[in-house]
């Protein structure tokens, strides 16, 4: 059983639900737990949609939860290879 | 990279092009959410005795202080600003449009308020929204069909004209997150602990209170950061004035 679909669900509610502090500590666990979650990208842009104020430069869509969130995977990805090929030895 | 940066792009437009949609629909569960959290509340109590006193304690507190920010609110001299008011031909604002808060820190991790009236009940970009009491938190910056975005004074990064209540010193203060402020003042500047800070029109409504001064000796500026009279975390109800 995949627990990929049913963690996204869980943390599209507590998206809703739940005090910031949570659902981000969450995605990123997430984000460090599955590989390529590229649903952390959608998830960070829910966050901005709901929360955030309209994006209207370039710089201040730098630092939006979407664009953070594809740049934390992308630190990520290299990352987690790493361990694997040292766990793998 | 290429995938992740074309989901980044799809959702971009989706989500961007949906805005409205996601707050319109969210909208029902937080309504629903708050109104579960009061009655759950009531509930219980009778199951405990002694802490239905904590909770008659907790919200006598509120109340409390309500009463005392309502009275840090109020204009220095009353008769003088109705006077000069009137020579101005601006009457004193007392109405506005009652709103519930919806969702608000920390929810949120933005200092964002949203709140259950929007276009539908003739909220429009710009209108000031503003404490029951009195004090200005913000301005309303998106508008839906019934709800609104409301984006804080406290905002990082959000400058904001104001006047320093016991010099009349004009400041800009910068938003710094979660309810604080942080202005920078000439270091000869008399500014205390306590003091007000008011919004720089002429109704002079609070914005913040000061908390703390830094400066160094080598300095010519002292850093005074000061905090928004109300605490975010339990704004209930708001004002929405045009």
């Amino acid at each position: 059983m995949s627990y990929r679909p049913i963690t996204t669900i869980l943390l599209v509610v507590s998206i809703f639900f739940l005090p910031y502090w949570f659902y981000i500590s969450a995605l990123v666990v997430a984000m460090a737990a599955f590989p390529l979650y590229w649903e952390s990208i959608l998830l960070g842009l829910l966050i901005d949609v709901l929360y955030g104020e309209r994006i209207d430069s370039f710089s201040a869509f730098l630092f939006s939860a979407g664009f953070l969130a594809l740049a934390g995977l992308l630190i990520l990805l290299p990352l987690r290879a790493r361990l694997r090929s040292h766990a793998s030895h | 990279m290429l995938f992740l940066l074309g989901v980044l792009a799809f959702g971009v437009l989706v989500f961007y092009l949906m805005n409205g949609v996601f707050i319109s629909a969210a909208a029902p569960l937080w309504r629903m959410e708050n109104g579960l959290s009061g009655v759950w509340a009531g509930a219980t109590e009778i199951w405990r005795s002694r802490q239905s006193l904590v909770s008659e304690n907790v919200s006598l507190k509120e109340r409390l202080s309500s009463l005392e920010l309502e009275l840090a609110a109020r204009p220095p001299a009353p008769e003088e600003n109705g006077a000069w008011l009137a020579l101005l031909n601006r009457e004193a604002q007392s109405d506005g449009l009652v709103a519930g808060v919806l969702v608000r820190p920390p929810r949120t991790p933005y200092d964002i308020l949203i709140i259950d009236a929007g276009e539908d009940d003739g909220v429009a970009a710009g209108a000031t929204v503003a404490l029951p009491e009195g004090p200005v938190l913000g301005v309303v910056s998106e508008v839906y069909g019934g709800t609104s975005k409301v984006k804080l004074f406290s905002s990082a990064g959000e400058e904001t004209s104001a006047v320093l209540e016991r010099s009349g010193l004009p400041v800009i203060l910068e938003g710094s997150g979660g309810g604080n402020f942080r202005v920078a003042v000439p270091r000869e500047t008399w500014v205390e602990k306590g003091d007000r800070i008011l919004s720089a029109d002429v109704f002079a409504r609070l914005l913040a209170v000061v908390e703390e001064i830094n400066v160094e000796p080598t300095d010519s500026f002292k850093e005074v950061l000061s905090r928004g009279p109300a605490n975010l975390f339990n704004i209930r109800f708001v004002v929405i004035r045009p």
